[in-house]
């Protein structure tokens, strides 16, 4: 399912004291089975807009049209409830929303909520768990949530909301808070969830990184306004802009920009003459990947601008 | 989802009124409540009334609050009130002001007068009752829109200070009263957030059967709990690690003295009060 956002501003608890805007003016497209990554420092409205994604919240002023489905102050009864259906939102730190007393019954949950029940509830559980590589025996669906390790319990809300059997997954910072081998089996679960079921990714994210490695599509925000739109590598190569929204540009991004501002790779010539050795890109690359050590298994996939 | 309810609202500004200390505005709050019941003894001297009125519309003025804003978060109080006068107005008991004959009854050969008797009393009453609630609704309300919660709640510690003579737990009270204002937005923004996510799974808590909707709750209050106690636990392990304990008499490491104009007005509104209730 494609979004479209055309012009959209939400302004929090307007007509009080405490009034304040969270988008201003915001237009994007989303197309149907890409990766999008919403980046952006904390406040800059990336959360509220997302929010809109499956009518939590509702525009201000401007369009958004998920799917078939506009998203008005007036959308309710069952058009509402199929659009939870079709998009699913995975919230910050989604492992305290767990309540049941089972992973059985809490991966249950939205499915039952949606009207399935019996063997078929059961099927949709277990293959939910599958989805995020968990163990879907009868054995870990008894299990309680809270005895499971941190990123496991990530992974049973998020198959808690895969039950629901999603068109588009929309997800904020899916992987703060997290180790590094908990992050890439998250991340292997995403990509798969991708290329086997279509599933259309949102990510909210601060973490350059993490979007270099997932996404195809990048959206900044800043202050509330879309600041900069594009492929992932035509974003990633506009440093000075990335700078100025308050992020700091992806390792290899990052160490390339610096090769090339230090005559490093200055096209073909610089290979030439033997000012690019091995050793200093080498070096280069090690001073950069030095803060996220955790990203060298991604390193192959990711993409690079030019 | 949560972002309308009233707690803990601050309006952020630099006025006189905003200045003031904590301690100053609940001192003249609490000392006006009492004046505008004492004054409900005197039949027919507004004297009181008219005081506190100018003085928290001058200070809704000084302190720039829309008065819409105030007069839509005072629609219910308004409500209750207009539904309430009648009431009191009519069934007030006391010195005849004024009889209303609206017809009469038939009964067996009988005439009976069907009429309204509307007392002094009842005049009184419900202009004091009115004029008291919406009076205090408005002060307490620009209370918290011109005082920090922590602000209030250092506020309400030092006025409870002279209890440390009668061996009272103020320090302790301080203490508990900082601490559970200060996890009020935390929680407010937790509940928010697993409202959003639980709704994005289906729960559902306006509709449905009461079967679907305690269930529906549930899925709320086990996680709430949950990271409610966590957090105090890492509260009081961060409290303990740092020696922390109400030994001694704690001081505030702000605390703010009265500025002339604390005192100022700590002098003068009871003074003219007292003028009001026993001249006028």
């Amino acid at each position: 399912m494609s979004i479209e956002v055309e012009r959209l501003s939400y302004v929090y608890a307007p007509g009080t004291p405490q009034a304040r805007t969270a988008l201003r003016d915001v237009s994007l497209t989303i197309a149907d089975g890409v990766c999008a990554a919403i980046v952006g420092v904390t406040g800059s409205g990336k959360s509220t807009l997302v929010q809109h994604f499956n009518g939590l919240l509702r525009p201000t002023t401007g369009r958004i049209a998920v799917g078939n489905v506009a998203v008005t102050a007036r959308l309710g009864g069952a058009r509402l409830r199929k659009l939870r259906q079709r998009v699913g939102l995975l919230f910050q730190f989604p492992e305290a929303q767990l309540f049941a007393a089972t992973v059985g019954a809490d991966v249950a949950f939205g499915p039952h909520r949606h009207g399935l029940t019996g063997a078929a509830l059961r099927e949709r559980v277990r293959w939910a768990l599958r989805s995020v590589a968990l163990p879907a025996d009868d054995a870990f669906l008894a299990r309680s949530p809270f005895a499971l390790s941190g990123g496991q319990r990530r992974r049973v809300a998020l198959a808690g909301v895969l039950a629901l059997r999603p068109a588009t997954l929309v997800l904020d910072e899916p992987s703060a808070g997290l180790d590094a081998e908990a992050r890439n089996e998250l991340y292997a679960c995403l990509t798969r969830l991708r290329s086997e079921d279509g599933l259309t990714l949102v990510i909210v994210s601060h973490d350059m990184s993490e979007v270099a490695t997932l996404a195809d599509t990048v959206f900044a925000l800043a202050d509330g306004e879309l600041r900069l739109a594009g492929t992932s590598n035509v974003v990633f190569a506009q440093r000075d802009a990335i700078l100025a929204c308050g992020l700091q540009p992806p390792p290899l991004a990052e160490t390339l920009s610096q090769a090339r501002e230090r005559g490093l790779m200055s096209g073909a010539s610089a290979e030439e003459d033997g000012t690019l050795t091995p050793e200093t890109l080498a070096g280069l690359l090690a001073s950069a990947l030095h803060t996220t050590p955790d990203i060298l298994p991604f390193l192959a996939r990711e993409r690079v601008g030019g | 989802m949560l972002e309308n309810l009233p707690i803990g609202m601050y309006a952020p500004g630099e006025s006189l009124v905003h200045h003031l200390r904590a301690r100053t505005k609940l001192v003249l709050l609490i000392w006006l409540a009492l004046a505008l019941f004492f004054a409900n003894h005197h039949y027919f001297h507004y004297g009181v009334y008219a005081l506190t009125g100018a003085l928290l519309l001058a200070a809704v003025a000084l302190a720039r609050i829309s008065p819409r804003y105030l007069l839509r978060r005072m629609r219910l109080l308004l409500l209750l009130i207009a539904i309430g006068s009648p009431f009191s107005l009519i069934w007030t008991t006391g010195t005849t002001w004024h009889t209303f004959n609206l017809s009469t009854l038939s009964l067996h050969g009988l005439t009976l007068p069907i009429q309204i008797v509307v007392t002094y009393d009842g005049l009184w009453f419900t202009f004091t009752f009115a004029a008291i609630l919406l009076l205090l609704y408005l002060g307490t309300m620009l209370l918290t829109l011109t005082t920090t919660p922590v602000a209030l709640a250092e506020g309400i510690v030092l006025l409870l200070r002279p209890l440390r003579w009668l061996h009272l737990p103020a320090d302790e009270f301080g203490l508990m009263t900082l601490v559970a204002l200060r996890f009020v937005p935390t929680l407010l923004q937790e509940a928010d957030q697993l409202i959003k996510a639980q709704v994005s799974r289906g729960a559902d808590f306006t509709t449905g059967s009461p079967r679907a909707r305690v269930r529906g709750v549930a899925t709320l209050i086990v996680p709430l709990i949950q990271g409610a106690l966590r957090r105090a636990g890492d509260l009081s392990a961060a409290l303990e690690a740092r020696g922390y304990g109400v030994m001694g008499q704690a001081t505030l490491l702000h605390e703010g003295r009265l500025r002339l104009l604390d005192w100022a007005l700590l002098v003068i509104v009871p003074a003219l009060t007292l003028l009001l209730y026993f001249k006028l």
